[in-house]
C-alpha cells in the first residue's frame, strides 16, 4: 500500500472520533431542544387551561349574580329581560344570556336572544337543576344563527335551596377562538380547546371550518383522557408536525387546552450548527490531508521512491547508482540513503574486485596451454577453454551441454558414464586426483595421446569435475625417439664391439709377439677412430676422401710432405664407404711403412682419385702407387691386412681392389661404385 | 653336423670374415658371404645352404629380417640371427618365430658355435 494512502487512512482514523462527537452532540442537542419544547408546550397548555378556567369562573360569577335578580327568581319576564340586557352591556363577549323556568321553558332572553324556547331536554340544564351548580354544555350547533356555541346553565335557588329558575349563558366558539388568539405564542404555534370526545371547540390561529370536528386521531384523545396532561407528537390539521402539550381545565373535567409547538423548526439551529461544524471539520480534514500528502510526498514518498529507483537500478546491475535526496526526506531517510550509498560503494568495490579477479582467472584459463573442461555429475560439459577447441577440433558450442564421452574413443566412450556413476556411488577414484595418460578422440576421428588430471569441486550443492588435458603427442614422439635412439646407440655400440671383437680375433691370426699384436690392433682401432672423428665432425653425413687419406698419412708418416702426392677429384664419401676405405688406407699405409716405399727416406706414394662416369652409374677410381722404395714381391701368404684391402671393398661397397707388386713398388687399384 | 653349408649374411666385413674363419676352422662349409639382400638370395639359390647366419640389419636398403624371411620361405634355410638390438625390438620384429637361434652381439666363438650346432642338430 502506498505511503500516501496509509497517511490518509491515519487521518481518517484520527478524524473519526471528532465526527462521532459532533454527531453525538447534534443528537443530544436535538433531544435537549425537543425536551425543552415539550416542556414549553406543556407549560403553555397549562397556562391556556388556567386562562379558560378564569374565563369560566368569570362566567360563573356573572351567572351567580344574575341568579340573585328577583325578576329572575319570580319568573318576571319583562323585568328579567331588562336587567340582563343592562348586565350584558358590560360583557360584549357574551353572545346571549337568558333564563328558563324550572320546567325548561324560556321566559327571558336578555335582549340578544336567539335561544330555543325550551331547553328541558338538554343535559347541561338537567345537570344544573339536579346538582344545583354550574353546568356547561358540549358543543351546540344550531340555534337561530347556527353559530357553534357552548351554553352555561346556573340554577337560581330560593331560600330553601329550591330551584326557582335557571340562568343560561351562550358563549360563541368563534369568540372563544378570538380570545385564544390573544394568548402570546411563538411563531408556528397553535392553541386549541377540545372536549373529551376529541372535538375541536376553538383554535388559534382560527380554523372555522374545523370547529366541531374531530381533528385528532383517537389514540391522541385516549392518551389525553388517560394522562390528563402531558406532551404528544402529532400532525395538526394544517399537516404540520408539532409537539402538543395538553392540560385539563379545572373548572370542567371534560375540556382540555392543547398547545402545539413546531419542533422541526427548533432543530434548525442545532442542525445548522452541526453542519457548520461538519463542514469546518471536513475542510480541516481535507486541508490536513493535503498537508499530510504534501509532507508525505516531500518527506517520505519521493525520497522512498528515489531509494526504490536506486535499488531497482542496483538490482538490474547498475551499481554506480546512488541515492540523492537533496533537501527532501527525514533524517532517518537521509541516514538510510547514506547507508544505501555506502552499501552500493562497498558492493561496487567488491564487484570490481571480483570482476578483476574473474578476469584474471579467465585470462589464466583462456590462455592456459592445457585444455580445461568442466563437467557436471551427469558428465555433461559445462565449460571448455580455447585450448580444448584447438586440441580436439570442436567449437565451444558443439561441446557445451554434450556428454564428455564424445571426446573419447572406444572403449572409454561406452564406459565413461559407468566410470562416473561408480565414482559417485563408491568414491573410489581411478583417475580423479591421480591423473593418467588417456587417448582422446579428435573431431576428425583421429586419436591423440593426452595426459588427463581431474579435480573435483562442489558449488551450491552441485558436484563438478574439472579435467585438465595436455597434448602429449610431442612427448610421446620424443619418448619414442628417445627409446629408438637409446636402442640405436645400444645397437651401434654392440655392433662396434662385435666389429672390434672380430678385428681383435682376426688380427691375432698373423702377428707374432703380443707387443706386435697390440700395436697392430691399436693401429687398426685408431684408424677406425679417425674415420669416426671425421664422420662425427660432419654429423655422420659423410667424410671427404682427401681428408681421410691425409689423416691416415699424417698418423704414420708425420709432416713429410713429399711422401704423399695426392691428386684428383675429391668427394664426400658415405659413412660406410669412409669407414671401409679408412681401414683399407690404414692397411696400405702401414704395409708401405713396414715393407714398402715409406720404409725408406725417399720413398713416395702417389694417390690419384677420379670419378668415372658411366651410363650404369658413376664410380670412384683410386690408384695407390708406391715408388722409391725397396724392391717388393708378393708375400707367400695373405695376411689379414691384404685380406682387408682385397675383400672388404667388395663386401662392404660392392666395389673391388687389386694389388700388384711391381718393381718400383706396390700398386693398388680401387673401384667403388657411387650409387 | 660337420660339413653343413652355411651362408653368412653380414653387413660388416670384419664380422663376416670372423665368422668365416671360425666356421671353416670348426669344419663347416661356407656357402657364401654376402653383405646385402640381393647377393644373399643369389648365393642361396646357387648353393642351397643348410643354415644362414644373418645380421638383423634394419636399414632401408639392407633389411636382414626381410632377407631371412625370404630365405626361410623360398629355400627352407634355417636362420640364425645375430644382432645388437635390444630384446624389445627383436620381439617386435618377430625374430623369435623366425630364427632357430639368436646370437646377441658381442658374442664369443663358443656362443656362436653352440648356436650353429643347435640350429643344425
Amino acid at each position: 500500500m502506498r505511503i500516501s494512502v496509509r497517511l490518509l487512512i491515519l487521518l481518517v482514523v484520527a478524524a473519526l472520533p471528532i465526527f462521532a462527537l459532533q454527531v453525538h452532540g447534534l443528537l443530544e442537542g436535538r433531544e435537549e431542544r425537543k425536551a425543552k419544547i415539550a416542556q414549553r408546550a406543556l407549560d403553555l397548555a397549562r397556562l391556556a387551561a388556567a386562562q379558560q378556567d378564569q374565563f369560566i369562573e368569570g362566567a360563573r360569577h356573572l351567572l351567580a349574580a344574575a341568579a340573585q335578580f328577583p325578576e329572575v327568581q319570580n319568573l318576571d319576564a319583562a323585568g328579567c329581560d331588562s336587567r340582563i340586557t343592562d348586565l350584558l352591556k358590560h360583557f360584549p363577549i357574551i353572545t346571549g344570556m337568558g333564563a328558563v323556568a324550572p320546567d325548561g321553558v324560556r321566559f327571558c332572553t336578555g335582549g340578544r336572544g336567539e335561544a330555543e324556547a325550551s331547553i328541558a331536554d338538554q343535559a347541561y340544564f338537567q345537570e344544573a337543576v339536579r346538582r344545583r351548580s354550574l353546568a356547561i354544555s358540549g358543543l351546540i350547533l344550531g340555534g337561530r344563527s347556527g353559530v357553534p356555541r357552548i351554553d352555561f346553565a346556573y340554577p337560581a335557588l330560593g331560600g330553601a335551596r329550591e330551584v326557582r329558575a335557571v340562568v343560561v349563558l351562550a358563549y360563541s366558539l368563534e369568540r372563544l377562538s378570538e380570545s385564544l388568539s390573544a394568548t402570546p405564542l411563538p411563531a408556528g404555534a397553535t392553541i386549541s380547546l377540545v372536549d373529551g370526545s376529541g372535538i375541536l371547540l376553538a383554535r388559534a390561529p382560527p380554523a372555522p371550518e374545523s370547529i366541531g370536528q374531530v381533528v385528532r386521531e383517537s389514540a391522541f384523545t385516549r392518551t389525553m383522557l388517560d394522562r390528563r396532561q402531558g406532551v404528544l407528537e402529532s400532525v395538526g390539521i394544517d399537516g404540520m408536525e408539532r409537539l402538543h402539550g395538553f392540560a385539563p381545565l379545572l373548572t370542567s373535567a371534560d375540556l382540555f387546552a392543547v398547545v402545539g409547538l413546531p419542533w422541526r423548526a427548533a432543530f434548525h439551529e442545532a442542525d445548522r450548527m452541526f453542519w457548520r461544524d461538519v463542514i469546518v471539520t471536513a475542510v480541516s480534514f481535507v486541508l490536513a490531508a493535503l498537508v499530510a500528502l504534501l509532507i508525505g510526498e516531500h518527506w517520505i514518498s519521493r525520497p522512498v521512491a528515489t531509494l526504490e529507483q536506486v535499488v531497482d537500478r542496483m538490482e538490474s546491475g547498475d551499481l554506480s547508482a546512488r541515492a540523492r535526496l537533496g533537501r527532501r526526506g527525514s533524517p532517518e531517510l537521509h541516514r538510510l540513503a547514506a547507508s544505501f550509498n555506502d552499501m552500493a560503494s562497498s558492493l561496487q568495490a567488491r564487484q570490481a574486485a571480483l570482476q578483476a579477479s574473474e578476469a584474471r582467472l579467465r585470462a589464466v584459463v583462456d590462455t592456459a596451454a592445457d585444455g580445461i573442461i568442466t563437467i557436471n555429475r551427469q558428465g555433461m560439459i559445462e565449460s571448455v577453454n580455447p585450448e580444448v577447441e584447438r586440441l580436439l577440433g570442436y567449437g565451444r558450442d558443439e561441446l557445451i551441454g554434450q556428454n564428455v564421452r564424445m571426446l573419447m574413443p572406444s572403449p572409454d566412450y561406452e564406459r565413461h558414464d559407468e566410470y562416473l556413476a561408480r565414482y559417485l556411488r563408491t568414491g573410489e577414484a581411478q583417475i580423479i586426483g591421480i591423473g593418467r595418460e588417456v587417448t582422446g578422440r579428435h573431431k576428425d576421428g583421429s586419436r591423440l595421446p593426452l595426459f588427463l588430471s581431474i579435480g573435483e569441486f562442489s558449488l551450491e550443492g552441485e558436484r563438478f569435475f574439472t579435467g585438465i588435458v595436455r597434448d602429449i603427442t610431442e612427448r610421446k614422439r620424443f619418448e619414442e625417439r628417445q627409446r629408438l635412439l637409446v636402442a640405436e646407440i645400444d645397437h651401434r655400440a654392440k655392433n662396434l664391439l662385435a666389429t672390434i671383437q672380430a678385428m681383435a680375433l682376426l688380427t691375432g691370426s698373423d702377428t707374432g709377439s703380443v707387443r706386435d699384436y697390440a700395436e697392430t690392433l691399436i693401429g687398426r682401432l685408431q684408424a677406425m677412430a679417425r674415420a669416426h672423428d671425421l664422420l662425427a665432425r660432419d654429423k655422420w653425413q659423410g667424410a671427404r676422401l682427401h681428408d681421410l687419406i691425409e689423416g691416415e698419412f699424417a698418423a704414420y708418416v708425420g709432416a713429410d710432405a713429399d711422401a704423399l702426392a695426392l691428386s684428383g677429384d675429391d668427394l664426400l664419401l658415405s659413412p660406410r664407404a669412409a669407414q671401409t676405405l679408412s681401414l683399407v688406407f690404414h692397411e696400405l699405409t702401414t704395409n708401405a711403412a713396414k715393407y714398402g716405399a715409406l720404409s725408406v727416406p725417399h720413398g713416395r706414394v702417389t694417390i690419384r682419385s677420379s670419378i668415372e662416369r658411366a651410363p650404369t652409374g658413376d664410380s670412384l677410381l683410386l690408384t695407390w702407387t708406391e715408388s722409391g722404395g725397396p724392391e717388393v714381391a708378393a708375400p707367400e701368404r695373405s695376411g689379414f691386412g691384404t685380406v682387408v684391402i682385397q675383400r672388404s671393398i667388395g663386401h662392404d661397397l660392392d666395389g673391388s681392389a687389386t694389388i700388384e707388386f711391381e718393381r718400383d713398388g706396390l700398386r693398388c687399384d680401387i673401384r667403388v661404385p657411387l650409387s | 653336423m660337420k660339413g653343413a653349408a652355411i651362408l653368412i649374411v653380414q653387413d660388416d666385413f670384419l664380422e663376416a670374415e670372423r665368422l668365416r674363419v671360425l666356421l671353416e676352422q670348426a669344419g663347416y662349409t661356407i656357402a657364401g658371404i654376402a653383405g646385402r639382400t640381393a647377393p644373399a638370395m643369389q648365393l642361396a639359390t646357387q648353393h642351397h645352404p643348410d643354415l644362414a647366419i644373418i645380421d638383423m640389419m634394419l636399414e632401408i636398403d639392407v633389411d636382414g629380417i626381410r632377407t631371412a624371411t625370404a630365405l626361410a620361405r623360398q629355400h627352407g634355410v634355417k636362420i640364425l640371427v645375430t644382432t645388437g638390438f635390444p630384446d624389445s625390438i627383436i620381439k617386435a620384429e618377430g625374430v623369435p618365430e623366425l630364427a632357430c637361434a639368436i646370437a646377441r652381439k658381442p658374442y664369443t666363438d663358443e656362443e656362436i658355435l653352440a648356436a650353429v650346432a643347435a640350429c643344425l642338430a
